[in-house]
């Protein structure tokens, strides 16, 4: 329980400034977008009417986001944005998904421990039917010490980072679509007028105020939803983890946690991701 | 130190107290559901019964993540010397867990005692009403997930020793906690009438499951403001 | 414990009444936007072939009913920053 509290930020000095940032979360989001681009470069290689078993995959997720953006945006912007749309549901999944790894390492050491064990080795100890304490000098303690993976997602920086960008890219998209002028009068709401002398008072609208806070809170929520998640889901397994010592337990939570509401919290970003592009069309 | 000790005791009560009324109650209505379904189809007693106690396993998660907490605090041991003010940490780490499992502990009944009911009336959907409710209860505990680690958080820094810091951090509970009670019910009255439509339309499950996702999603806005506010109040101020 | 005077006191029970205001202002909309998108389910489930209609109408409903969580989070920061 002791890297709860812990925050380990490097520090770089630019301009004058000390900037801070996370050194684990720079490492595993490039390890990340490193493991995307190789599986897609290995995909272009040999692409085959006969999808192999990793051309099926990415087939899968296209059809799977084509279907959403077609039908929420439309054929042409729909497939306008569709490699957008996949890339941010791929990058998060994979994010979410990272952290797995040493878990099952650590799972795979538990159950050697146990069997070995099971057959009378003094290196491995029961305290209890759910603990167990493992001799550092066998040789599958490795797995059970594994360092921790933290995924990139687990940071707040990482997601606002997203958040923002996808404010941009809708934004950028709404004015392109419907001229700056009608994009600034969408701010005013219905009630104000907006002919004549009323556009010099347009500071005085009340609705003006209240919609740029909610554009702002949308992209504040869709951030620390996507936070709160993965951030919460792994400090419940960090904290069952070390209160029974156990390597098998934590498997089951993983599983909900890690599997489950990994892919489902991507797929809540990337669905909003469309809905916040397409509310800008109209 | 016996205040702290103090302090520890009570937001344990508090903790287990009031976070095990959501689920307990969300476990008696799918159970009033199922029992209300025996009665209309007798012959599917046995996927009934199933189905009944994986959708309760699901919505006890909540009063499970009440109990860690609870535990924790049961077993708190104040270190020598230690500001009395973390007495308030406690208190606030347990009303956060307590009430914030409330909502998620009844919203994750609601999808289940309408899985329940679309089982009662055409028991051959039961396979895709059982995922549709697993992905509903799911996304329900979110809130409750919120609130956990809120109060671990509050669980694990060590305390100021400014009392205007402490009023924060006690506000900062209340807000994840009283934060997470409308949400909770409210993605469980999403994943409810999902439910509901999947029982009777089951062929357009993929297009609800979305629809329900994404309301689920922006139904919990709330509870995200309440998570910033109060780590603003915890960390920030 | 020591005494605690005058601005120190209003400065802390603003603190505090920013946490209650969010957490009692995060119920009402929650349960609101619950039984907007509950709603919505139902209704797609009778005409699936409007489902661009229902959700575009769905997300309308649920960001107004959010409106008064905004307004608790406005009185809530207000609260932190500026009291």
């Amino acid at each position: 329980m002791d890297e709860l509290g812990v925050v380990n930020l490097a520090e770089i000095a630019l301009f004058g400034h000390v900037f801070s940032y996370h050194k684990s979360m720079i490492i595993m989001t490039w390890i990340v977008m490193a493991i995307l681009v190789l599986m897609a470069i290995i995909t272009r290689r040999k692409i085959n009417i006969i999808p192999s078993r990793i051309q099926s995959l990415f087939e899968l997720i296209i059809e799977f986001l084509d279907e959403i953006t077609v039908s929420t945006l439309g054929k042409k912007d729909g497939r306008k944005f569709l490699p957008l749309i996949c890339a941010v549901f791929m990058f998060i999944l994979l994010s979410n998904w990272i952290s797995i790894l040493p878990n099952i390492f650590r799972f795979f050491g538990g159950v050697i421990a146990a069997s070995a064990n099971l057959f009378g080795s003094d290196l491995v100890t029961f305290t209890s039917w759910v603990t167990l304490d493992v001799d550092p000098s066998a040789w599958y303690s490795f797995l059970i010490k594994f360092p921790n993976i933290e995924e990139p997602t687990k940071f707040i920086a990482t997601d606002l980072g997203l958040s923002i960008m996808i404010l941009i890219i809708a934004h950028t998209y709404g004015i392109r679509q419907n001229g700056i002028g009608n994009y600034l009068k969408g701010y005013m709401g219905d009630v104000w007028p907006t002919t004549g002398l009323w556009k010099f008072i347009f500071f005085l609208n009340p609705f003006l105020y209240m919609n740029i806070l909610g554009e702002i809170s949308n992209t504040v929520s869709h951030a620390f939803r996507l936070f709160g998640n993965i951030f919460g889901g792994g400090m419940i397994i960090v904290i069952v983890s070390s209160l029974i010592h156990s390597v098998i337990i934590p498997v089951g939570l993983l599983a909900f946690f890690g599997l489950f509401a990994g892919i489902v919290q991507a797929f809540v970003f990337t669905m909003l991701t469309v809905t916040y592009i397409a509310q800008q069309k109209a | 130190m016996e205040t702290i000790t103090l302090f520890s005791i009570l937001a344990a009560g508090l903790a287990i107290g009031l976070g095990s009324i959501g689920s307990a109650i969300g476990e008696g209505f799918i159970a009033m559901k199922a029992v209300e379904a025996l009665g209309r189809q007798p012959n599917a007693s046995g996927k009934l019964i199933r189905v009944m106690i994986v959708g309760q396993a699901v919505t006890e998660a909540a009063a499970i993540f009440a109990l860690v907490v609870s535990l924790i605090l049961v077993f708190y041991t104040p270190e020598a010397g230690e500001s009395i003010y973390k007495g308030y940490y406690l208190l606030s780490a347990g009303l956060a867990i307590g009430l914030g499992t409330i909502g998620a502990g009844l919203g994750g009944g609601l999808p289940g005692g309408s899985c329940m009911e679309g089982i009662g009336r055409q028991p051959e959907n039961s396979d895709i009403l059982t995922i549709q409710m697993i992905v509903g209860q799911a996304v329900t505990q979110t809130s409750s997930i919120f609130a956990l680690t809120v109060s671990l958080i509050l669980l694990s820094i060590d305390p100021s020793n400014d009392i205007v810091k402490v009023f924060a951090v006690v506000g900062g509970g209340l807000a994840m906690g009283l934060g997470a009670i409308g949400p909770g019910i409210g993605d469980g009255l999403v994943a409810k009438n999902a439910n509901l439509a999947v029982g009777k339309n089951p062929r357009q499950m993929g297009l609800l499951t979305r629809t329900m996702v994404i309301g689920q999603a922006i139904t919990e806005t709330t509870d995200i403001y309440s998570l910033v506010v109060s780590l603003i109040l915890i960390f920030v101020v | 414990m020591e005494a605690i005077t005058g601005q120190e006191l209003i400065r802390a029970v603003a603190l505090l009444g920013a946490g209650i205001a969010m957490g009692l202002g995060a119920i009402g909309p929650g349960i609101g936007e619950g039984f907007v998108a509950g709603k919505a389910c139902e209704a797609l489930g009778k005409r699936p072939d409007q489902s661009q209609l229902i959700t575009r109408t769905m997300i309308i409903g649920q960001a107004i009913s959010e409106t008064t969580g905004i307004y608790s989070l406005i009185v809530a920061l207000i609260l932190i920053f500026v009291v």
